[in-house]
């Protein structure tokens, strides 16, 4: 029996329920012994009016002890008390008294009757009885539980967490000790006892450990015997907390092996999953905090790369179109000097790189938006090269190769986006390739993909760097004198090739140099 | 430019673009007058005729794209459109409602008078574009309809004629599908977008060098075509 089954009688403790309560646990526990003691007393207080009334009537009086009986001890207690009262009534009561013989017969009727009324109105008594017990139980932990629930829904501060639960696992188990481990956001864990031991028992901080290694559902709790305050037979409960994702922590309750029970055992289940609950409900809401943060995040990035594509690309236009119109003078206009010239020309070049830099870097970011969006359409795979192709300057457009075979099925990418990628690869294979030599775009189709390709004649690059040089902010050792890169050209590429369900990768080239190849899925 | 000097009207809201374009054009020998508003660039309008309109998209207190096409219904000067990358939308619209060139910001003095230049040639001459456009190896002769290639014949159906002469005779100016589509097929057919690309695909094979890697129809996302000449 917990503590709990008289919580009914909760705010009046005064001595008489304690006694009443004491005596009713000692009942249900001894039923025999109860049983037996009413039909003594009963019998006793009616013995000086023996022979005062019809044998017969004494059966009435009996009806009550056995329904007694069945109150305080149970089943068990009716069925004892009714064979007892049937042998006490005709013992004392049926002449010729102190003998079991009867010489009416209609008094075997008698007690025969009574025999069968008195068990089955024990019995009924006695379920009754257990079922209104019951009942209190449950509604003695629907009430913890649903004090426990809106204590921690308050919401406590983390710290007081432990201190809760504590109250309420000692008002409702009474256990000789108790302790609830937490996990901290760090690793390790937090420790609270009651009491508070002079040191951690080692068997039972083993024991923790192992409930936290299993991280089983709460089902599986682990249950020994074992030595803890109570003593040496203590029942040790360990209930390992276990959200979907993560373990929480422990809570331990020891209780003395008298005391352990299926209902104490279900109570501390409920205590642990109603915790459980509690501990993942704040694990969910501080994700959405995070996620909520994310959100923000992205919003304010959009907002700083328009602002930038604004700011920075208004003074660069006027600049660049300043610098430009005086690099081209109208016929007829004055000259200007030829180291002017020069360092105009040099301005405007840096304005270029300026331009592909800030390009780079806005992009990057659009690509890193979740929210960005490609804007598919069906396309035929050579007509991103030849935009891509005529977007080179006429010199350099003399160095490329094409190796594109015919009939390539259509396929359905951001036109834009594929064309940016494929300009990346190319200028990079001019970048890396000796100006004398050609540098070769072709595509074909392979299986259920089109496959485009770079070929430089570069100096090629180890397997080891493979990976590494479409990373953000890649810096190759090779890159020619001179030249500069934000790094992000390769990374947007793949970023690109990736959105559009394909991949991007590099294969050695004959007789020397490196082949960036991509993939895309052909439409439909 | 043999008399009087072209005048060139630029739509800016920003500053350091007006003042810029102001140095090239100018410099270049064309008058410019400047508005910062819709409002001034209508009044600009009316007051002096412009032979040419420089329109950024991004004004205080009007759409461009609204403004292009306001102009465009009383004032027969050619409109080019300023815009940031990336606008496809935009530049579809501007060119729908009327504009008649587009030039993507940052851009060099190079690229903006060349694009001035074509357009205020076509606006002079009229309906007299040369009879014979040559691009490349590609010879285009618009008044026998004839076409050649490296010197030989290519045989072009009426409508692959149809298209490449209305590209080619807008030598690097994207033409929307819609514009393509009235002019070649007729109003009703603006919006079959799929039979220009078909006939487009077929044209390409006849003329292209390398047919599956187009250098002179070039596709324009999202937009239409142009006839590259570069």
């Amino acid at each position: 029996m917990t503590a709990l089954e008289s919580d009914g009688q909760r705010g009046a403790r005064s001595a008489p329920v304690r006694v009443w309560r004491a005596t009713a646990e000692w009942t249900s526990a001894h039923p025999y012994i109860t049983a037996l003691g009413l039909v003594a007393l009963s019998t006793g207080c009616m013995l000086p009016w023996q022979g005062s009334q019809d044998e017969a009537q004494w059966g009435l009086w009996y009806v009550l002890v056995v329904v007694a009986s069945a109150s305080l001890a149970g089943e068990r207690g009716a069925v004892a008390a009714a064979l007892l009262a049937v042998g006490a009534w005709n013992y004392f009561f049926i002449p010729p008294y102190y003998t079991f013989r009867i010489d009416r017969p209609s008094l075997w009727i008698d007690l025969t009757v009574f025999l069968l009324v008195g068990t089955v109105v024990g019995l009924q008594t006695a379920v009754r009885r257990r079922r209104e017990r019951e009942a209190l139980t449950r509604e003695g932990e629907t009430r913890l539980l649903n004090r426990l629930l809106s204590e921690l829904a308050s919401p406590p501060a983390t710290a007081e967490i432990p201190d809760i639960v504590l109250d309420r696992v000692q008002e409702a188990l009474r256990p000789c000790e108790c302790a609830l481990y937490l996990t901290r956001r760090e690793g390790g864990f937090n420790r609270s006892w009651r009491p508070q031991p002079v040191s951690w028992p080692a068997e039972t901080e083993e024991r923790v450990s192992e409930a936290f290694a299993a991280a089983r559902p709460l089902e599986a709790i682990g249950r020994h015997s074992g030595r803890a305050a109570c003593g040496e037979h203590a029942e040790m409960l360990f209930l390992p907390l276990v959200g979907p994702e993560k373990v929480f922590g422990v809570l331990y309750v020891a209780l003395p092996s008298d005391e352990a029970s299926d209902s104490s055992l279900q109570l501390a289940r409920a205590i642990a999953r109603a915790l459980t609950a509690h501990l993942e409900h704040d694990r969910l809401r501080e994700r959405v905090a995070d996620l909520d943060t994310l959100a923000e995040i992205d919003n304010l990035k959009s907002a700083f790369v328009n602002s930038v594509s604004h700011e920075l690309k208004t003074p660069l236009a006027s600049a660049m179109a300043t610098v430009t119109g005086l690099l081209e003078p109208a016929p007829g206009a004055p000259k200007l000097a030829p180291a002017v010239l020069s360092e105009l020309d040099a301005v405007a070049r840096d304005l270029r790189r300026l331009e592909v830099n800030i390009g780079d870097l806005l992009d990057m970011s659009r690509l890193e938006n979740a929210a960005w969006r490609l804007e598919p359409d069906s396309y035929e795979i050579g007509e991103v090269i030849g935009s891509v192709l005529a977007g080179l300057p006429a010199r350099v457009r003399d160095r490329i190769e094409l190796s594109v075979t015919e009939s390539i099925p259509a396929v359905c990418v951001d036109f834009r986006q594929i064309a940016r990628a494929l300009h990346n690869l190319v200028d990079n294979a001019l970048t890396y390739s000796p100006e004398s030599e050609s540098v070769r775009v072709g595509a074909r189709v392979l299986g259920d993909a089109v496959i485009v390709w770079v070929e430089d004649r570069g100096p090629g690059i180890p397997r080891a760097e493979r990976e590494a040089v479409f990373q953000k902010f890649y810096h190759s050792p090779s890159l020619p004198r001179g030249r500069s890169s934000t790094g992000l050209g390769l990374a947007i590429t793949r970023e690109i090739v990736t959105r559009h369900g394909g991949k991007v990768w590099i294969e050695d080239a004959e007789p020397n140099g490196s082949r960036f190849l991509f993939s895309l899925p052909v439409d439909g | 430019m043999a008399e009087a000097p072209a005048s060139v009207l630029v739509v800016d809201d920003e500053e350091q673009i007006r003042r810029a374009l102001r140095s090239i054009l100018t410099s270049n020998g064309y008058g410019v007058l400047l508005a910062a508003s819709a409002e001034e660039a209508v009044r600009a309008a009316a007051e002096s005729k412009p032979d040419l309109i420089v329109l950024d998209l991004t004004l205080p207190d009007a759409d461009g794209i609204d403004l292009a096409g306001e102009l465009r219904t009383w004032i027969s000067a050619p409109i080019l459109v300023l815009s940031v990358r990336g606008g496809d939308a935009d530049k579809i619209a501007a060119l729908d409602a009327g504009a008649d060139d587009y030039l993507t910001k940052p851009f060099s003095a190079g690229e903006l008078l060349a694009r001035v230049r074509a357009l205020l040639r076509r606006s002079v001459a009229g309906a007299g574009t040369p009879v014979v456009i040559v691009a490349g190896d590609l010879e285009i002769d618009l008044s026998r309809r004839r076409v050649s290639k490296g010197g030989e014949e290519v045989a072009l159906t009426k409508t692959e004629f149809d298209i490449l002469a209305m590209l080619a005779s807008n030598p690097d100016r994207v033409l929307t599908a819609r514009m393509i589509l009235e002019h070649v097929w007729g109003p009703e057919y603006a919006e079959d977008r799929q039979t220009l690309r078909v006939h487009v695909s077929h044209l390409r094979k006849k003329i292209e060098s390398h047919p599956s890697v187009p250098r002179y129809v070039l596709t324009e996302p999202g937009v239409g075509f142009v006839f590259s000449t570069k």
